[in-house]
């Protein structure tokens, strides 16, 4: 293996890859990235056997192909200290060592045996196939494409109601559940619910859960908020392609918790917020306590909060109120989470229930995103 | 109370009475003396002597394990009747507690009264001996409770506090161990009543502001409250091995067991925890603890117990023989105020139900009479 390549693209490739390679692992090798020739081009792959990013390093001539496994860590750390410009690197026949050449630099690395790195995934062959040949059939294994930007908005609508450490696998994952023309986003910790809709053209019908942590991944490889992202789906693992980039995750195999029967259809109030002043009333009232008391009435909205340690807070806030008088103790966080996620446009809309019954907040004239929460329960 | 671990084991085996009774475990054992009857301490064996040691000076005693269980149902007992005379009782151990009358004088007549009252309800009700200290404040209550063991009943008045003190070892100050000790003797201070006479400006040029606290109390000035209800702040188990060792099966077995009796003493408090932290000690007594976190509180054992695992795992149960291990519940809130779930199906409800049957049988027939099949101990 001989090529040449800019040490600015590498970097910026290497950059991406190594986020998935495993600090420590019982397979070592895993530690270190696959480096392909196929075609012209270089082939970057670093994988966790749950998660996978391979990537084409832009701007490679390629001189004599080949295969290496080199130390990610290592290789990653060597590129990134070079200067700018023109690197030299390949392999001599026979030798052990992974040679990284400039002007006046001269790296010279240990490879893992290339024979002893584990397969490549089904999907990242038949994915680099659809690319060459564009008459081929992908219907079968193309789901639905979304922008970026999109796709990184509905992300980060979601994540925050998940509990990515606990060891129930429909915590840490998000249900994904898609038809023709679109597609749910659910998440849960439990104790609220996110519902997120999207639009897609879609022709597929299929729902399955996405482990959190590959949702965030996805979101930290794509550069530019314009670019388009293809999900397939191929032997159980999900696929999100973008220009220079396949990434894979393994998808969770449990039961997700039956959502719809804990929408609550019917409240008991119902109140319209400005977003920015119910955000920073909300904040304050964390200061003293993560539990805050809401009272209703129909010319007054209050918020309390109290802590036997540190004080009391109590705040009135202008709003439109409409139904019984009512008082529901919640998480202020909870509250400030979904606030803090949603843009400037139009009014929250918060749908409520007495008892302890879940409550509803929505974005006034939006309906494709639903938070349902668990009210509090309070001794004061 | 006097002797008490050994006092109860008297009480409750007549056989035993008069004659030497070493509670701790078998001399062969590695633990410590916990307590020892007064039979005992005329052969020089007292607590916190290695078993072996109490064996060669006391051959011929009787060694008995640890009952906890038994002695914290006494200690319950003692402390109820402690508080027919005043809610401001504030339990130092499980078998030492002060009580504030200044105010059950009205009822139930001088501290004097009330203390032989105490004393003789001991005696009758449960058959066990106790020492009392009367006096204006805790340090020299205290005092006077240890200074005449057994069956001791020391008053201490406000204005003979000084020459009370005086005779006493320097050693017999709060906050004065080894080392403090060791310094004041340097500087010719042997009993109490050479503090007394020390101005305090040389204490506190060598001491700083804690010689200055050391001075108060030589002159019998402490003015902290009796504070009852002290707050729990974490629940731990941890058991030292007979022998080290490294069998996996063992000590996943053992961890499971201390995570049982963790859970259970949360249920029995009404909390809930969400830190989970294990502890292990190698042979080289090198000790790590290792925590996690959990999304939501919990006092399920299995919890507990898949969290502690996994802990020990990642840290491959600290790599070598291990001499003690130990698991601890902090992040403590009462139980009921955590937040409701959303899902009714996810709330457990089986385990929950299987936790309080088990409970009520352990309440009623004891620790031993239900376990999980995994624990039972294989006959030899």
């Amino acid at each position: 293996m001989k090529l040449l390549c800019s040490q600015e693209e590498l970097v910026r490739s290497l950059q991406i890859v190594t986020r998935v390679i495993p600090a420590r692992s019982t397979m070592p090798i895993l530690s270190g990235l696959l480096l392909e020739t196929r075609d012209d081009q270089l082939f970057c792959f670093g994988s966790d056997l749950e998660v996978g990013i391979e990537i084409k390093i832009p701007e490679v001539t390629i001189i004599t192909p080949g295969r290496i496994v080199v130390s990610g860590r290592t290789f990653y750390d060597a590129i990134r200290h070079l200067p700018p410009g023109r690197i030299e690197m390949g392999i001599d026949d026979g030798e052990k060592t992974f040679n990284i050449k400039t002007a006046n630099s001269f790296f010279s690395l240990n490879i893992f045996p290339a024979e002893e790195y584990p397969a490549l995934p089904e999907g990242i062959k038949t994915i680099n196939l659809l690319r060459e040949d564009k008459n081929r059939d992908r219907d079968a294994l193309f789901l639905f494409s979304l922008q970026a930007a999109v796709f990184r908005e509905a992300v980060k609508q979601s994540v925050y109601a998940t509990a990515p450490q606990d060891s129930r696998p429909f915590l840490s994952s998000i249900l994904w559940e898609f038809d023709e023309g679109n597609l749910r986003m659910v998440a849960t910790d439990i104790n609220r619910l996110v519902i997120k809709d999207l639009s897609i053209k879609c022709s597929s019908k299929n729902s399955f859960l996405v482990p959190v942590k590959a949702l965030k991944e996805i979101t930290t490889i794509l550069e530019n908020d314009d670019e388009q992202i293809d999900f397939l789906l191929v032997n159980k693992q999900l696929y999100a392609v973008s220009r220079g980039v396949v990434f894979y995750t393994r998808l969770i195999n449990a039961q997700f918790p039956r959502y719809e029967q804990v929408i609550p259809k019917e409240f008991d109030g119902q109140v319209a917020f400005e977003r920015s002043t119910f955000l920073s009333a909300l904040t304050r009232s964390s200061l003293i306590d993560r539990a805050v008391k809401l009272s209703f009435s129909e010319d007054n909205i209050n918020i309390f909060a109290t802590e036997p340690d540190l004080g009391q807070f109590s705040e009135k806030l202008s709003g439109s109120y409409d139904g019984e008088p009512l008082e529901i103790g919640f998480n202020s966080q909870y509250i400030i989470d979904f606030l803090k996620v949603v843009g400037d446009e139009g009014q929250i809309v918060f749908n409520l229930s007495k008892g302890m019954k879940a409550s509803v907040l929505k974005l006034n004239n939006n309906e494709k995103y639903t938070y349902v929460i668990m009210p509090l329960r309070l001794n004061y | 109370m006097d002797a008490f671990f050994a006092a109860v084991e008297q009480r409750d085996h007549p056989a035993y009475q008069g004659k030497p009774v070493i509670v701790g475990g078998l001399p062969n054992s590695r633990g410590v003396v916990s307590t020892c009857s007064y039979e005992a301490r005329r052969y020089g064996v007292h607590s916190a002597m290695p078993l072996h040691e109490a064996r060669s000076r006391c051959p011929h005693g009787i060694f008995l394990p640890v009952r906890m269980k038994k002695y914290q149902e006494v200690s319950t007992e003692i402390m109820s009747i402690l508080r027919d005379y005043t809610p401001l009782v504030e339990p130092l151990s499980c078998d030492e507690a002060f009580m504030d009358v200044t105010g059950s004088e009205m009822l139930f007549g001088p501290a004097e009264k009330i203390a032989r009252e105490i004393v003789d309800r001991i005696e009758l009700e449960l058959g066990l001996s106790a020492s009392v200290g009367i006096a204006s404040n805790k340090f020299l209550a205290k005092i006077g409770s240890d200074l005449k063991k057994p069956k001791g009943f020391v008053v201490v008045k406000a204005d003979e506090a000084r020459s009370f003190l005086a005779p006493l070892p320097i050693s017999k100050l709060w906050g004065v161990g080894p080392k403090t000790g060791e310094q004041l003797r340097k500087m010719g201070i042997q009993t109490i009543g050479n503090l007394q006479n020390l101005p305090v400006d040389i204490i506190r040029s060598s001491l700083g502001e804690f010689g200055e606290r050391l001075h108060c109390l030589s002159l019998g000035i402490d003015d902290r409250p009796v504070s009852p209800g002290e707050e729990v702040k974490s629940i731990g188990h941890e058991t030292t091995f007979q022998k080290d060792t490294d069998n996996r099966d063992f000590l996943e077995q053992v961890l499971l067991s201390l995570c049982e009796q963790v859970a259970r003493r949360l249920r029995q408090n009404s909390l809930v925890g969400r830190i989970i932290t294990i502890k292990i000690r190698d042979a080289d007594f090198k000790t790590i603890t290792r925590r996690s976190t959990l999304y939501h509180p919990t006092d399920f054992e299995e919890i507990i117990f898949e969290t502690a695992r996994q802990l020990a795992e990642e840290n491959e149960w600290g790599r070598k023989r291990v001499r003690l291990i130990g698991v601890n519940v902090s992040g403590l809130q009462k139980s009921g105020t955590e937040q409701p779930p959303l899902f009714a199906e996810v709330e457990r409800k089986d385990l929950h139900r299987l936790h309080q049957t088990v409970d009520q049988i352990r309440d009623r027939f004891g620790e031993q009479a239900i376990t999980r099949g995994r624990l039972i101990k294989k006959k030899k």
